[in-house]
């Protein structure tokens, strides 16, 4: 055998070879295959419907979990540092004042040009930074 | 279909379109076939060797994936062939696993454990470990096989990268020989290796 390639990509590729020829084979090469083993060929396909039965229950778990975990994170976003905090109230500003890059005066057309409550602005800098936090996990959402 | 040459599953970058998609993973997995169920069966069992999985678990793990779409299967691979190279990844990486939680250690002439040369600028000591098993198992099934020149031949040209056409056009047969010979093979490996190999 050539020494230009790994023994572990030899073992590799033989691997691969008999998945194949394994897929490829006859029913009754299976069958028989699997008796020299001491499995009953006929007892196989109910095991394997009762594990992947089993495999999409434990899959609608796992998928329920991790929705689960998603609303929560969105419900309860991590706590700014006070430095956030700032940087968040000064991006607020740049909106209310409706300067370049901000949200060219949305939100005080909302409140019909009157001011915001100091409960209005914490709330605001909330909804910020859950926005941030969805936009630094989709970097697309912040071009759109 | 030649699965060899198929896609690598799980290949996330590629557009939707070319994934099967959730509700089609579900159809394609609830119409497999009996006899393909035991064809995945004997690979299964063919991959455990080396990892922690119990028998049904890695079945049961690539199913999950693939249900999950953490694994997607190309729209040109044939279900039970990607439920295959499903379990050869996730046994793989399985194995990998394990093996960095190996000391590199050896045992020595007298029972006392001797470290490894390992060389700073060479493989990872995982790597190392991982390729001095697989020589040994490929010399192995080398030997597994003396007496049978053909299988003999066509392991070596599997080892050297050939597959497909141009493997048989090497060896000099047609598809019905192949078959046959890996059929030897097959059943020379079950009795030496009947959960794998190792690596």
């Amino acid at each position: 055998m050539t020494n230009k390639r790994k023994s572990i990509e030899e073992l590799r590729d033989l691997g691969y070879a008999i998945d194949e020829s394994i897929l490829g084979a006859s029913d009754a090469e299976v069958s028989e295959e699997l008796a020299s083993l001491g499995i009953d060929p006929e007892k196989v396909t109910a095991e394997m419907d009762a594990i992947a039965e089993e495999a999409k229950r434990l899959a609608g778990k796992s998928r329920l979990a991790r929705a689960k975990d998603a609303v929560s994170s969105f419900r309860n976003p991590p706590n700014s540092s006070p430095g956030d905090r700032t940087a968040l109230r000064s991006r607020l500003q740049r909106m209310r004042s409706g300067r370049p890059g901000g949200n060219d005066g949305l939100m005080m057309a909302a409140r019909k040009g009157k001011d915001m409550s100091a409960n209005d602005e914490e709330g605001a800098l909330d909804d910020l930074a859950q926005l941030e936090a969805l936009e630094s996990e989709d970097p697309e959402a912040s071009n759109e | 279909m030649d699965h060899a040459n198929a896609p690598l599953a799980g290949e996330l970058s590629e557009p939707e379109s070319r994934h099967l998609a959730p509700e089609e993973v579900l159809e394609r997995l609830d119409s497999l076939s009996p006899e393909d169920k035991r064809r995945l069966k004997l690979i299964e069992l063919r991959r455990l060797s080396g990892t922690d999985f119990q028998d049904g678990l890695l079945y049961q793990e690539a199913v999950c994936q693939a249900v999950l779409g953490e694994r997607r299967c190309p729209r040109e691979t044939a279900f039970a062939a990607f439920l295959a190279q499903s379990m050869r990844s996730i046994a793989s990486h399985r194995r990998a696993e394990l093996a960095r939680q190996v000391p590199i250690t050896r045992e020595g002439r007298f029972g006392n454990p001797v470290d490894l040369p390992i060389a700073a600028d060479q493989l990872d000591p995982e790597e190392i470990l991982i390729e001095r098993e697989a020589a040994d198992v490929v010399a192995e099934i080398y030997k597994l096989l003396e007496g049978d020149d053909e299988a003999q031949l066509t392991i070596i040209a599997i080892a050297d990268g050939k597959k497909g056409k141009e493997l048989r056009d090497e060896l000099g047969i047609d598809q019905a020989r192949f078959d046959y010979i890996m059929k030897r093979i097959r059943r020379a490996m079950a009795k030496k290796y009947p959960k794998g190999w190792p690596s």
